[in-house]
């Protein structure tokens, strides 16, 4: 703890504490731990001073659609040995250009014979996501490959089952989770879109939202202020970390006076151990028209080192506004401007009004996933199983200068 | 006594022809309200209505449609909610038009009341989690 005498003010006493310190209450059992949700209460309650002394860990947590999601597999050498140059799980395409049994199967991945959406919209009923979530559960899963064979390696084709448990390693990689704020969706068009952002039906007839606002990882940190290289989470209901910004990373747009994003910002690159991990927190998604995706939970914890990141913690859905974007034909093309801005605690309402026409909101990311993975994360840590990782690297903030770029075709 | 009650009624092509549901109402004086309709001359069609009236006009009435090679059954539990593949997003709820599928706690968990439902079959087609099924 840190004692500050300014002579103007008198004593000030500021609260900063250490990893050290809140990794050794967190060993003796007495951190005190509390989702992004209670914090708001507490420091309503208690005020801010009194809140960053009291209170050790803030727990966010988000359950929903993480398209940037995938896992490396290393599948052990058959006898003989064999460099597969082209892998299917359970018909699903793995990549699998990188070393002899090494492979990737991305979330989005469909088998060859999907249908798509040759009769729109398609159903994606299996895909990456769902080859994922079959592996996590333990079950069966079919392996084929092929390879043009090698002197070292000369097996050129096989054909087998395999579980989680088979596999020499399973380790999720995703290059972008948890977005900080996410558009909001909605149709201009008189056409219904079938979209990532759900069923959006014509004339404007309803709005979507995906995000776990005051829950949310980056939206409690947004400046990345504890957050980056190495921090430690809770990754699909295991533990897992934060091994990179992730894809699309984008901390330099404009911001409110909370630090929130007015659109999608900041992303993470995640890493975990499969075979940690629960179908209770990994889920293959079929989004009609659209495609296969999985829903990951994420959980991130925040150390309260200072009043200045206890702050950041209180957020409320009141203060994450979003620009409601027309995916009816604007977000195709870039579109600059939204249709309307609207916050978080109005789209959870059920209706948001726009130009005087009451209009009903969905969500598509659980809120209820994200309250379990902040409550489980809390738990994790007051039970002592869990202690904080200080960074190697903070994620890039607002003066990396990083910002994303469109593609331009030459 | 009044009885209220969603049904679904399938019939084969021969059955386009009559004016079942004017039948319903001038004869047997039930109010009927079309919530789904599939009918096409020549082909097997379906319709899904809510019926109100009196009890025994209302059985007289089910008796008539019997009568004709109509085919009724209840519509609760046409539409299946398994809330072991559910993970709650919301995406149903917010495209239910009569909030058969709702956040039922404080946890925004998603419930499913079968009485209200009306098998538009939007939820189907919006699920992720495939935790819908239409069963007819």
């Amino acid at each position: 703890m840190t004692i500050i005498t300014i002579k103007d003010l008198g004593e000030v006493v500021l609260s900063e504490k250490t990893y050290e310190e809140i990794n050794e209450k967190i060993k003796n059992g007495k951190a005190v731990v509390v989702t992004a949700e209670e914090i708001i209460g507490i420091a309503k309650e208690e005020g801010l001073k009194k809140a960053t002394k009291k209170v050790d860990v803030v727990t966010t947590g988000t359950f929903g659609a993480m398209c940037s999601s995938g896992a490396f597999l290393n599948f052990g050498h058959p006898n003989p040995k064999m460099r597969m140059t082209k892998v299917t799980l359970n018909g699903v395409p793995a990549y699998s250009g990188i070393a002899a049994v090494d492979a990737y199967i991305g979330a989005t991945e469909l088998p060859e014979d999907d249908p798509r959406n040759s009769v729109h919209p398609g159903e994606f009923r299996y895909g990456g996501g769902h080859v994922i979530e079959d592996l996590i559960a333990g079950k069966p899963v079919h392996l084929e490959a092929q390879s043009y064979g090698t002197d070292d390696y000369p097996q050129k084709k096989l054909s087998t089952t395999l579980t989680i448990d088979d596999l020499n390693y399973a380790t999720m990689f995703n290059p972008r989770n948890c977005y900080q704020n996410y558009n909001v969706a909605t149709n201009l068009s008189d056409k219904t879109i079938y979209s990532y952002m759900g069923i959006l039906k014509p004339n404007m007839g309803n709005i979507t939202y995906s995000s776990a606002g005051q829950l949310s990882p980056l939206l409690n940190d947004p400046y990345y202020k504890t957050i980056g290289i190495g921090t430690r989470i809770f990754l699909g209901g295991g533990v897992g970390y934060v091994a990179f910004h992730g894809t699309q990373h984008s901390p330099c747009g404009d911001r409110n006076e909370k630090g929130v994003p007015t659109g999608g910002a900041g992303t993470m690159a995640l890493i975990g151990d499969m075979k940690q991990m629960s179908t209770e927190y990994i889920r293959g998604l079929s989004i009609t028209g659209y495609g296969v995706s999985l829903a990951v939970g994420v959980g991130v914890p925040i150390p309260i080192l200072n009043e200045e990141i206890l702050e950041y913690t209180c957020i409320e859905d009141k203060d994450i506004q979003a620009e409601i974007i027309d995916y009816g034909g604007g977000y195709q093309v870039h579109r600059p401007g939204c249709v309307a801005v609207t916050n978080y605690r109005d789209l959870r309402s059920g209706k948001v009004t726009i130009k005087g026409k009451e209009i009903r909101t969905g969500s598509l990311s659980s809120y209820a996933g994200a309250k379990r993975v902040a409550s489980t994360l809390k738990q994790w840590i007051q039970e002592g199983r869990f202690t904080l990782s200080q960074p190697a690297q903070l994620l890039p903030s607002a003066d990396s200068g990083m910002k994303n770029r469109t593609l331009e075709i030459k | 006594m009044n009885i209220k009650k969603k049904i679904i009624c399938h019939f084969d092509p021969e059955v386009v022809e009559q004016p079942i549901i004017s039948v319903l109402s001038k004869e047997y004086d039930l109010y009927c309200n079309i919530l789904k309709a599939k009918i096409d001359l020549r082909k097997v069609g379906y319709l899904i209505m809510e019926i109100r009236g009196e009890e025994k006009k209302y059985q007289d009435g089910m008796a008539f449609l019997k009568r004709s090679n109509v085919q009724v059954e209840d519509l609760s539990n046409k539409v299946e909610w398994k809330k072991d593949y559910c993970i709650s997003c919301g995406q149903c709820e917010g495209l239910c038009p009569t909030s058969a599928l709702h956040y039922v706690d404080d946890d925004w968990n998603i419930g499913f009341d079968s009485s209200k439902c009306i098998a538009c079959g939007m939820c189907i087609k919006a699920c992720p989690a495939k935790a819908m099924e239409m069963r007819f």
